[in-house]
């Protein structure tokens, strides 16, 4: 008897959670995609008893175990090859795609300079942002929001650098919409805007900072903001 | 009615709880050691959604904090 053909699984958790199998995007219930969710964010393999004790959280082990077992089997049953659980601890099927590993690579990667092909797709992208009442998902959002964050700052100055103004505005934007109040992420567009003598779309962005901080914190732009648009002034004030 | 299967909540408890994330950062150009921050939280851990504040300054930040813990705490 053959060996069973092998599946080409991705998992998406960027954005919202989906699992594709060949092709095939796979339906499974909300407890089995948190059962996948947190077995993917784990480096390692991860203890069954472990497993259940963090997803059911205030339930006896008994139950908890039970449960465990039911979600395993609902995964199994739906997406072949996204789940090995055959022994004592549980880690994703071998060649199992997770799209937030692939964005993390690519963003270590760009933060030490090097560009990759389609990075601006997969860092616009939180994870599973509508999840909001996992606690054990919150560090690891987090953890992945900075690191993106800071790869869409370094992709926007690099591409400046680089005169590739529409593709630093694109990063820039991104970031930007990470956090809004962040006045570095103004300057970088401001600085693009300039790059590419257009003063009005700098101002624009300059005054969108100013009434964001100001609505927001109740505080001015900083001096590095005013001197950047400074020879700006005489539009600057009639803002 | 089954407890637990397909749907169902994975957790059932009696306690209260709540979310408080804050998101610092020191803005080039400050003064050092001054940070900004978002601070997004729930008014309970099983309500939808998230609300959102932002204050500039460790005092402000702080007042943010102790405000939302004001607002949570139980028997308000």
């Amino acid at each position: 008897m053959g060996s069973a053909p092998t599946v080409r699984v991705q998992l998406r958790l960027l954005n919202a959670f989906e699992v594709v199998c060949d092709g095939r995007s796979v339906q499974l219930p909300s407890v089995a995609q948190r059962l996948v969710a947190f077995i993917a964010l784990h480096e390692r393999p991860v203890e069954r008893e472990y497993v259940a004790g963090m997803l059911w959280l205030d339930t006896p082990d008994q139950r908890a175990a039970g449960n465990l077992r039911t979600a395993i089997w609902r995964v199994q049953t739906r997406a072949r090859g996204l789940l090995d659980a055959g022994g004592h601890r549980l880690r994703l099927g071998p060649g199992v795609r997770v799209d937030v590993r692939l964005a993390e690579r690519m963003a270590r990667r760009g933060i030490a300079g090097e560009d990759t092909p389609g990075e601006l797709d997969l860092l616009g992208g939180d994870l599973l942002p509508d999840w909001y009442d996992d606690d054990w998902l919150l560090l690891e959002r987090e953890r992945f929001r900075q690191l993106r964050l800071r790869a869409l700052d370094a992709l926007c100055t690099r591409h400046l650098c680089a005169g590739r103004h529409g593709q630093a505005l694109e990063a820039g934007l991104v970031s930007l919409a990470g956090e809004p109040l962040r006045e570095s992420a103004h300057r970088a567009l401001i600085r693009i805007h300039l790059a590419e003598g257009n003063a009005v779309e700098a101002l624009r962005q300059y005054r969108l900072c100013c009434r964001l901080l100001h609505d927001q914190l109740g505080i001015e732009p900083t001096q590095q903001l005013l001197d950047l648009i400074g020879p700006l002034d005489e539009v600057k004030t009639n803002g | 009615m089954p407890l637990y299967g397909e749907g169902t909540l994975m957790r059932q408890s009696e306690e209260t709880s709540a979310v408080l994330v804050i998101r610092a950062w020191h803005e080039p150009g400050t003064e050092p050691g001054r940070i900004r921050a978002r601070l997004t939280h729930t008014a309970d851990a099983d309500s939808p959604g998230w609300e959102q504040t932002a204050a500039d300054g460790e005092d402000a930040i702080l007042a943010a904090v102790r405000d939302w813990l004001h607002a949570f705490r139980p028997g308000r």
